[in-house]
């Protein structure tokens, strides 16, 4: 028998296919909505994920880089006292780890005075000439310039602070602080440029000078606080891994963007948490949709189904015509969603999505205002399995029920 | 056609059955007793409601029993599994029924060759089956064509090729004919009687329509569930000209294309 019943599985496929040709008005609806649901589904990835990448792209070009490194405690409390005590040896592992996109810095807190008010301030000192491997501040200058190798004592500041100042550029802006021993520093700088990002963090509180003026005034030369990194975003966990072990012995911390900033990590997680849900609710519809197609193909087919057991089609085989069917529309439906998912996704890619209307300039939070959706293969196998699984599970019920029939009952009633 | 009594190939001893609707019983068989016999053209008659279908879907393996024993073919089919009954239907009945119960998305050569496949033949094999049978029930031309394209004759003499197709011991025909105008009726129990006489296939069939009680070999009539009589010596042959069926010397393609020539819609 179990001879007869592997060779005779064709036969089931034929009758399966002849039956969604025979109702291809039902066969391409459900079709069509699988892969309305999937493409729909692929697309708000593919804008989510290209929503992500554009705001994480954004916020570790904004400033901070991709990792950072400090002596341990630095990122906690910012004290110049933690300098980095032997950066050479930090750069040195560095290049031995073929990361050339490093920049060095010095940070620390201070008041910025204008003639008229005085506003407090991260003053960070950095590489003008390597800055641009790290981040690009640069593009953020809306007034004036950005940093040159060889300024002395020039500055840039925030939009927002500038204003509070009530400085313009080529003000002279007094900067006060402290050096590592407390003793108390002061220091002219001349506004060379104004930060006009959108974000509050880059426009609100931030000084920015050249690392050897920043030196000089805290008395510090050659020491810095911290190094700045900027590594594909694909292997920044692997590479701050690596690089900790590397630099374990030096007593530092190694430390990528979603250490230092977790609420950002924890936004996206919950912006994905929310389209897990919208997954959830289409996944649910299609289930439905396809549920009540093919349980009315069930009960259409009742009578069809007790003829097919009369004359010696078995029960097995009975269950397996409505999962096939279930799997084939699935199949079917969901190879024209991912075509058409992912052609939408290309074609938006290249055009880009301008949202300008809806993102305000002050409160984009690092998002440009055009999103260009990306393809993640994660998110898309997810989904496409997702579906796919979806579409057999809406075939389980109806064919236990067709397998439950009675011959004779359901010739006579169906 | 060749009326010595061979041996039973059906068996039923005290045979019961009852229907429960909600907590009212509905008798449908009391025990029954009975033997048809192999290549036998065996009529059940009654009237509707007398058990004749209930008894044919029995010993066809579609329905249980309450009590009593059924052997078809030496095979003791109440003690078989769903799976053994599934075997059982496929390789030893024929069904034909009385509303056709074609396969609507499929054509008339696929309902037929769908059998052929259940049984393990290739699709070639089969298709080739389906096609001589087509061709022996006077259809071979209408192969391709769905059962919504075929009037009700054609619809049952495609549902008969279906049933021999399989090379079936036993054809069972539950009121082959009840859907069936009188003159179309007439030709298929020609047909049957034709298929019989040709293939030595036993046949089974329920119904009241005169036409296929004066073509049997053996008649059984049922009453409320019971036997109430039977014939078991050979009936006389029956009359070919009362079934409008002068062909009986001819071929069997001769006399197919002759019964239904000049009415291809019957």
């Amino acid at each position: 028998m179990s001879h007869t019943q592997r060779i005779v599985e064709p036969v089931i496929v034929a009758v399966v296919i002849s039956n969604l040709i025979g109702h291809l008005r039902r066969t391409l609806l459900t079709i069509t909505a699988i892969a309305a649901g999937l493409a729909s589904l692929i697309f708000l990835w593919g804008f989510n994920d290209g929503l992500h990448r554009n705001m994480l792209s954004n916020f570790q070009d904004a400033i901070i880089g991709s990792i950072q490194i400090h002596r341990q405690g630095f990122f906690e409390h910012p004290r110049l006292s933690l300098y980095l005590s032997a950066p050479e040896r930090v750069i040195e592992a560095l290049e031995t780890a073929r990361l050339p996109h490093w920049s060095r810095r010095l940070e620390t807190f201070a008041l910025a005075t204008s003639e008229k008010t005085t506003e407090g301030v991260m003053l960070i000192g950095m590489e003008a000439e390597r800055e641009a491997q790290v981040t690009q501040l640069a593009q953020r200058i809306g007034n004036g310039r950005f940093l040159q190798a060889g300024d002395d004592y020039s500055l840039i500041l925030g939009a927002t602070t500038a204003k509070n100042l009530r400085v313009d550029l080529g003000d002279p802006i007094v900067i006060v602080g402290y050096d590592r021993f407390g003793a108390l520093v002061a220091e002219e700088f001349t506004l060379v440029g104004i930060i006009t990002s959108g974000e509050m963090g880059l426009d609100r509180g931030m000084a920015l000078t050249s690392l050897r003026a920043l030196q000089e005034m805290l008395d510090m030369s050659g020491q810095i606080t911290g190094i700045v990194l900027r590594v594909a975003d694909d292997r920044l966990d692997e590479i701050a891994e690596s690089l900790s072990l590397k630099l374990a012995e030096l007593d530092l911390e190694v430390m990528p963007w979603s250490e230092m900033f977790p609420v950002v990590q924890e936004w996206i997680t919950l912006h994905n948490g929310f389209l897990y849900l919208f997954v959830g609710i289409v996944l649910f519809i299609v289930i439905a949709g396809e549920l009540n197609t093919l349980w009315l193909s069930m009960l259409e087919r009742t009578r069809d189904f007790g003829i097919l057991m009369a004359i010696g089609t078995a029960r097995r085989q009975i269950g397996l015509m409505l999962l096939l069917e279930a799997a084939l529309l699935g199949v079917i439906g969901s190879l024209l969603g991912i075509l058409l998912g992912i052609g939408v996704i290309l074609l938006t890619n290249q055009t880009g999505i301008d949202l300008s209307v809806l993102l305000g300039s002050t409160s984009r939070f690092y998002v440009d205002p055009v999103i260009h959706p990306q393809l993640n293969l994660d998110h898309l196998g997810m989904t496409v399995i997702s579906i796919l699984s979806a579409s057999l599970l809406a075939g389980i019920y109806p064919a236990w029920r067709a397998v439950k029939l009675q011959p004779v009952e359901a010739i006579r009633n169906g | 056609m060749d009326t010595t009594i061979t041996q039973s190939i059906i068996s039923v001893r005290d045979l019961s059955k009852c229907y429960w609707i909600g907590k009212v019983p509905f008798p449908a068989l009391n025990r029954v007793n009975l033997e048809i016999y192999d290549n036998d053209f065996t009529v059940l008659a009654g009237r509707s409601g007398s058990g004749k279908s209930t008894l044919l879907n029995i010993v066809g393996a579609l329905e249980s029993a309450d009590t009593g024993e059924v052997v078809v073919d030496n095979q003791n089919i109440l003690q078989m599994s769903a799976d053994q009954r599934t075997q059982f239907r496929l390789q030893t009945i024929g069904f034909v029924f009385q509303a056709y119960n074609l396969i609507q998305v499929l054509t008339a050569q696929e309902n037929v060759a769908y059998v052929c496949r259940l049984q393990g033949k290739s699709k070639l094999e089969s298709l080739e089956i389906a096609a001589h049978w087509l061709d022996a029930v006077g259809l071979g031309e209408l192969g391709s064509r769905r059962p919504n394209q075929l009037s009700g004759g054609q619809q049952q003499r495609v549902a008969v090729a279906r049933a021999l197709a399989t090379n079936p011991k036993i054809v069972l025909a539950d009121e082959p004919t009840a859907n069936l105008d009188t003159v179309t009726a007439q030709k298929l129990v020609c047909l049957l009687q034709k298929l019989h006489d040709d293939f030595n296939t036993t046949f089974l069939i329920s119904s009241h329509d005169p036409d296929v009680k004066n073509a049997s070999s053996r008649l059984i009539k049922l009453s409320d569930g019971h036997v109430i009589k039977r014939w078991d010596e050979a009936l006389p042959p029956a009359d070919p000209t009362q079934l409008s069926c002068p062909i009986k010397n001819l071929s069997l393609s001769q006399r197919l294309r002759r019964l239904f020539e000049g009415n291809p819609a019957q």
